[in-house]
């Protein structure tokens, strides 16, 4: 047995499956890279067209034990199987799944033992990683200034569903504007549909210039707003903050609570770092999805 | 060839609302065969994808012992083919009238087969019953009945299961097996079963880049006695506990469908049974699930006189 080996435990099984399962769409790219932090754990999916990465952390605090020897070490997973086994400990009666890493072969085990009626049930998983798919993140490029503005999850997951149609499910608009603030998504094709988003509903809303408009492929943008399961069964409302930089990256943040579905709607925070904090405050894992701009559509 | 019985209480219900509709899971047709002693229902491996499901009574159970006729050329066995879910309509049906009584004997009757052919002699099961508002008479269907040589082979075909050297009991756990096993499929559509001594069960799948096992322990084994001979375990992991049974000589193992294993399992507690015993063959030819059910007239034993009984086909290695 390797000397040095991470040992994480946490309870909520299901969460952490249900999370994890709000970040991929295509069954194109069956892989993804999981990063044990100090301090954290990342696990990262990246679209075939490389144009979408997306990614879920889990603060060191959200589990109950963290013990991780090193800062930084990636692993590569087959992204599907980790999910389906992930989720043969889920049905489980809330006992905690422990994750180690590396075993002898450098793979991830999870194990979990539960105490029933009668008999002792160990459920134990050994899965193998392969190489790390990709290492280029997208943030790296990530130009100020950025524009950014914060609003209800369901309310971008609602425009992301009725704005299908019109464009046949091809690219959508984005367009912010500083004075008056107005953010508004348009696709056109088979038809013409403009949703502006009520400025009521808009928090700590900041436009870099005075028009920001920049478009994105519709599929993309249904991965990053219609698959979190609080935004899917409307349960509570998910904070998401939507940041532009100069290029037309857009990052999708949302905050979702891993404490047992008592998601928090969180007020305007000034930047992301806050969000963050408060996020570790509130046990909630943090999705974020990157989309590259299409911009050749627009030309 | 005659047959002819009429049902007792107990008897209609087992087989309405406990064998009926586990069968049916299984597959449409069963094979009925009759005896001066018993009376079994036989899936063999055509009916019922692979398995072999044999559910017996004693003739004093499923129908009143001095009405019971049973004669033929054959050693007074007769066999046929039926449909079960048409034998599980007829039978609720003359249960839905609480009649006094079900008679239920074999008959031949004319069939016309079209106005200018000549009307075809074929065979039928014809229910009987009697009630203080309405008298209904049902016939089903049947195949004719087997010839000598059809019935020399199911009644080897029933017999063919050797009893394991031990089985665990699993119905305590059944739930939560069955729970784990529904998880397993979407990894793998076949499943590694593996019994200790010491009443430890595991199930291991393997994918491609995945392993996944589960031990489920304490499981009462039975005979006793092999427990008792088992040697103790000192590796804390499972995966240690298992080498180190196998080591010894006190595990079973064999490779099963998964989807054969949880149909088993499932369609078994329709039946209610008391106990869920799971055996692997001597040599990991088979996999063997007996279902025991109790006496409702006596407090201390289990019922000899109803059993129900499931062989699994076994992959070997090179089938994977």
């Amino acid at each position: 047995m390797a000397a040095q080996q991470a040992c994480l435990k946490i309870a909520n099984v299901k969460g952490l499956v249900a999370i994890l399962q709000g970040i991929k769409s295509s069954h194109k790219s069956q892989l993804c890279t999981m990063s044990i932090n100090s301090d954290g754990v990342a696990v990262r999916w990246e679209d075939a067209s490389k144009s979408l990465q997306s990614s879920v952390w889990l603060s060191s605090e959200l589990f109950s034990h963290y013990n991780c020897p090193w800062a930084r070490k990636a692993l590569g997973l087959h992204f599907a199987q980790f999910v389906d086994t992930l989720n043969v400990f889920a049905l489980g009666s809330g006992a905690e799944l422990v994750l180690r890493f590396p075993g002898r072969n450098e793979e991830l085990i999870c194990e979990m033992v539960e105490d029933g009626s009668m008999a002792q049930l160990c459920t134990y998983a050994r899965i193998d990683t392969v190489e790390i798919p990709f290492s280029g993140d997208l943030m790296d490029s990530w130009e100020d200034p950025t524009s950014f503005f914060l609003v209800d999850g369901a309310l971008l997951k609602e425009t992301v569903e009725d704005l299908e149609w019109p464009s046949g499910g091809l690219t959508v608009e984005a367009f912010l504007r500083r004075d008056p603030p107005q953010v508004q998504f348009s696709a056109h094709g088979l038809g013409d549909l403009r949703v502006t988003l009520p400025a009521s509903k808009l928090d700590g809303f900041h436009c870099a210039s005075a028009e920001v408009r920049h478009s994105y492929k519709h599929k993309h943008l249904r991965t990053a707003f219609t698959q979190l399961p609080h935004i899917k069964d409307g349960s509570s409302p998910v904070s998401t903050k939507v940041s532009i930089d100069r290029d037309g990256l857009m990052k999708v943040t949302h905050m979702v609570s891993l404490g047992g579905g008592e998601g928090i709607l969180r007020s305007a925070a000034a930047s992301l770092a806050d969000t963050q904090r408060s996020a570790v405050a509130h046990r909630m894992g943090i999705v974020q999805v990157l989309i590259v701009a299409d911009e050749e559509d627009i030309n | 060839m005659k047959f002819k019985a009429t049902f007792t209480d107990r008897g209609l219900r087992t087989l309405e609302k406990g064998i009926c509709p586990a069968l049916e899971r299984h597959g449409k047709a069963c094979h009925m065969l009759l005896s001066r002693e018993d009376v079994h229902l036989i899936q063999t491996t055509l009916d019922a994808d692979g398995m072999l499901i044999c559910a017996r009574w004693a003739i004093d159970i499923l129908f009143e012992p001095n009405t019971y006729t049973c004669d033929s050329r054959h050693n007074n066995l007769i066999a046929f083919q039926l449909e079960v879910g048409l034998l599980r309509r007829v039978l609720q049906a003359a249960g839905a009238h609480d009649a006094d009584s079900l008679e239920v004997k074999l008959a031949m009757r004319a069939v016309p087969t079209g106005a200018n052919t000549a009307p075809v002699s074929k065979p039928f099961l014809t229910f009987t019953c009697r009630g203080p508002n309405l008298n209904m008479v049902q016939d089903l269907p049947i195949s004719k009945p087997h010839l000598p040589a059809e019935i020399d082979r199911l009644v080897m075909d029933k017999d063919i299961t050797q009893v394991c050297p031990f089985y665990l009991d699993l119905q305590g756990e059944g739930q939560r097996i069955q729970a784990i096993v529904n998880k397993l499929r979407s990894i793998s559509a076949t499943m590694t079963l593996l019994t200790t001594k010491h009443g430890h069960l595991h199930l291991q799948v393997t994918a491609e880049q995945v392993q996944l096992a589960t031990e489920v322990q304490s499981l009462e084994v039975l005979p006793a006695a092999v427990a008792r001979s088992a040697q103790p375990l000192t590796e804390a992991a499972p995966e240690g506990r298992l080498q180190e049974a196998t080591r010894n000589g006190d595990a079973a193992s064999a490779i099963v469908q998964v989807k054969h294993f949880t149909k088993s399992l499932h369609s078994s507690q329709l039946t209610q049974p008391a106990q869920v015993l799971c055996g692997i063959g001597d040599t990991g030819g088979h996999v063997h699930f007996v279902f025991v059910y109790r006496d409702p007239f006596s407090e201390a034993g289990y019922d000899d006189k109803i059993s129900l009984s499931y062989k699994l086909p076994v992959l070997q290695e090179n089938d994977l």
